[in-house]
């Protein structure tokens, strides 16, 4: 038996399973070696330099189209070519009846894959970056992502195909609001995505109590000056600390102070006063006195004239408490002012103002600084079958036609053109009144951190901020300890490559707070 | 010694056949199983995230500095401490909670026991992210348990559920332990009904009261039983991740983070797949620990 049993096992379990794992990990080693991974697409556009023929056509929309007709009779592409777009659930409205009109005007098969929470899209891009499967030919992304995805060479510079088929967005009576059209798009001075948003957070407070004439005969007697809107973050706090009434059951203010977006309300004060996230050589200065005063604020307020779910909840807190008419004002994305006249989720429709977002006095010039959170832009991946198609297509959808009618659908993607701002159909949509608040609020928006690491850069400091406002830290620790997180994560990327990203991040902010930082001497250019 | 030929071609097509019997599975355990375990351990030891722009099989070499990295970082050891805490806590509760109910249940007789054991489970069957979520609108400022405490001691009773790091902790304690108590219940009580009737029997016959009986007789047959759960639900509970991320994030800050939740956080979202890689090892290294040290009573009683 012993000898059978030797006999047999000339190959023992043990050898049988030793040489299936070889043979295993063989076969994997082999897929991931270098030799066989897909090739990046080689780069479809000129060379930097070049002069770039321009596509015929009189809008951003036709040039579009005939770039796709030059395409086919070029034999880059077909009829019936399946393109996917990856995009947020929250957008399906604003882009799936495009989608159809594309393929109907064009022949191609352009789809929509949803992703129904937005942390997960960035997982699949990250993934995608590793995996080069070519899933996806467009990305509907953050617009702090732009950054990772180009450094991790998914994404292509769309710089030389804007000169070719020019998509009016930093020119010309098409043109976005600037600065959106800068900080939607550009990556260390190159165009590596196009925006498709706009999501410059706006005040929205009770008209109703304002214009109530004892309110303002109160308010008068008490400081001496009329009832308005305030215009600066001093005045805003007084106004908030007079309208908090937590036995009437309706407090000051709601801002966010929570996990994800408490970053928010801290850095319009910070940037208003002149602050800057960091120096030019990348040595964070959130701990200036801009910074901490800013802080310091901010926790007062939250603490004194907020309900504990400004830090405790999420981004939807607002979305609740402003529209039951539990607070005075509160601020968030331009839907909050939508939901709040909405009368099947509101209980204050009529009552409802929207205002610009206080600033701080330099020299009697007042700078506002307001915050552009999130947004959403077009990037295209290099592993897709035809990445100039793809881009055609985002011209397309963004364009000052179409983009008018899809923005003007209901769905996560706001207001972004210029000229829209006076379109009867956006009018509609957002109410007469709110919209020359928002562009106003538009055009001194400032871009959440877009480098690379973003996502950690801010998770970081909205972690030591969050802990300030709970009380479990003292604003100027909180802005320490986020500060030294930072420095880690620069070193760790690389300083040099985050130094010339910043140097350029920095200019697509709005010009008025350029100059305050040229004044102080924060930067000299 | 001679064998015939169709003895030979018996053994060879019995060989061959057996071997290609278990070679799906073995395939299978090495794909999914011991190659990506592999490339863990291999990013754990190079410094790499898919935002350097550099292919993971290209990332420069860190040795050890990974590891050393974790152990010396404040937030990933509070995690790992946090965690452990709330297993214990959560764990010695839904143990205890489940044993008194599995004696009430074995013990007493009343009508409609079947249909009360039966919702008894009903938690367990529940996905993480709707008791997450109950619990979560539950402990809200405005939510349901305030409004309790409001009408019975007035505003001034109201609480901040999750500004307060320990009352947060508590409140994700309370939704594991709501869920998985009915998992304790079910194994003791099947356990139970597995004992044989003649040691108690005996025992009450010799005249020993309730607590003498469960004590030297219930207890002891039952401990294998009781490991066995014990050992399933505390590695369970060190992972952690949805009743976290869905009631408090992990805040206010990192005051609530349990160490998935880090982890999680670590490798999707600052995209640093090599540390957390590194400190997923580490943590594998001591669940194992944990796992071994928690079988070897067992192994003794068996």
């Amino acid at each position: 038996m012993a000898s059978k049993k030797k006999g047999y096992g000339k190959l023992t379990r043990r050898e049988f399973l030793k040489a299936a794992g070889l043979a295993a990990a063989g076969g994997l080693l082999s897929t991931c070696a270098p030799a066989p991974t897909p090739t990046p697409a080689a780069p479809a556009t000129p060379a930097p330099g070049t002069s770039v023929p321009r596509v015929e056509g009189a809008t951003p929309e036709e040039r579009a189209l005939n770039g796709i007709k030059a395409l086919k009779a070029a034999g880059k592409i077909k009829d019936g070519d399946t393109f996917v777009i990856l995009h947020h659930s929250g957008q399906r409205n604003n882009i799936v009846p495009a989608l159809e009109e594309w393929n109907r005007l064009t022949g191609l098969n352009f789809v929509s894959a949803e992703e129904g929470l937005e942390a997960n899209i960035y997982t699949k891009v990250m993934n995608e970056a590793v995996t080069r499967t070519g899933s996806y030919d467009i990305f509907l992304t953050f617009v702090n992502w732009i950054a990772d995805m180009a450094e991790a060479g998914l994404i292509v510079d769309q710089t030389e195909w804007w000169e070719k088929y020019d998509p009016e967005v930093d020119h010309g009576p098409n043109a976005y609001v600037s600065p959106i059209d800068r900080f939607t798009s550009l990556y260390k001075g190159r165009r590596y995505a196009m925006g498709a948003d706009n999501d410059t957070f706006s005040m929205f407070y009770r008209k109703d109590l304002m214009e109530n004439p004892d309110e303002q005969k109160r308010f008068e007697d008490k400081f001496g000056r009329k009832l308005e809107v305030p215009k600066t973050w001093e005045e805003f706090d007084q106004w908030v600390a007079f309208f908090d009434r937590p036995d009437q059951g309706i407090r000051g203010v709601h801002m966010y102070a929570e996990r994800y977006f408490a970053y928010t309300g801290w850095a319009a004060r910070f940037i208003s006063r002149g602050g800057a996230y960091f120096d030019d050589n990348m040595d964070p200065l959130i701990t200036s006195e801009e910074g901490v005063t800013a802080l310091e604020e901010m926790v007062r307020l939250i603490q004194n004239h907020a309900w504990p779910d400004a830090v405790t909840g999420d981004w939807s807190v607002a979305y609740t408490r402003f529209p039951e008419g539990s607070v005075f004002c509160a601020w968030a994305w331009p839907s909050l002012g939508k939901w709040a006249q909405d009368p099947k989720t509101s209980k204050i429709v009529g009552k409802v103002g929207a205002m610009e977002i206080p600033g701080t006095m330099h020299d009697g010039e007042l700078i506002r600084a307001v915050p552009h959170v999130v947004g959403w832009s077009f990037s295209i991946s290099r592993y897709s079958k035809s990445p100039e198609a793809c881009y055609c297509f985002i011209q397309w959808f963004c364009g000052p036609k179409t983009g008018l009618d899809a923005i003007a659908r209901v769905g996560t993607l706001d207001i972004f053109r210029q000229p829209w701002f006076n379109e009867p159909k956006m009018k509609e949509a957002y109410g007469e009144e709110f919209l020359p608040v928002l562009l106003a609020n538009s055009k001194n928006a400032f871009p959440d951190i877009s480098l690379r690491g973003a996502n950690e850069y801010l998770d970081k400091l909205n972690l030591h901020l969050q802990q300030a406002f709970a009380g479990q830290k003292k604003p100027e620790q909180a802005l320490k300890d986020a500060a030294d997180e930072w420095q880690k994560i620069t070193d760790r990327l690389g300083r040099l490559s985050q130094i010339e990203a910043w140097r350029q991040e920095r200019k697509n902010y709005p010009e008025p707070i350029q100059r305050l930082w040229r004044k102080k001497g924060i930067f000299k250019d | 010694m001679r064998f015939p030929i169709q003895w030979k071609l018996k053994w060879a097509e019995e060989r061959w056949m057996g071997q290609l019997l278990i070679l799906p599975m073995q395939l299978l355990i090495w794909f999914v199983l011991i190659i990506p375990m592999l490339i863990v351990i291999y990013l754990s030891l190079v410094s790499w995230q898919p935002i350097m722009g550099v292919d993971w099989w290209q990332a420069p070499f860190a040795g050890l500095s990974n590891y050393v990295q974790a152990v010396q970082d404040p937030r990933f050891l509070t995690a790992m401490g946090r965690t452990i805490g709330l297993v214990l806590v959560a764990v010695s509760l839904e143990f205890l909670l489940g044993l008194a109910l599995a004696l009430f249940f074995h013990q007493q007789e009343f009508p409609g026991k079947r249909i009360f054991a039966s919702i008894l489970l009903y938690p367990m069957m529940l996905p993480w992210v709707v008791v997450g979520l109950c619990f979560y609108l539950l402990f809200l400022d405005k939510g349901p348990v305030n409004y309790i405490l409001i009408s019975l001691f007035g505003p001034s009773a109201s609480v901040q559920w999750y500004q307060n790091p320990i009352l947060a902790l508590m409140t994700i304690a309370l939704a594991d332990i709501w869920q998985w108590t009915p998992f304790m219940f079910l194994v003791i009580y099947s356990g139970l009904g597995a004992l044989p009737p003649e040691p108690v029997e005996a025992a009450m016959t010799l005249g020993a009261n309730r607590w003498e009986i469960f004590r030297y007789i219930v207890f002891p047959m039952l401990k294998p039983v009781i490991l066995i759960a014990l050992i399933i639900r505390t590695l369970e509970a060190f992972k952690i991740f949805d009743l976290v991320y869905i009631m408090t994030g992990g805040g206010p800050g990192t005051s609530t983070e349990s160490l998935s939740l880090y982890l999680y956080r670590t490798g999707f979202i600052y995209g640093q797949l090599s540390y957390a890689a590194a400190m997923a090892l580490l943590v594998l290294i001591l669940v194992a620990l944990v796992a071994r040290l928690a079988v070897r009573p067992l192994e003794r009683e068996l």
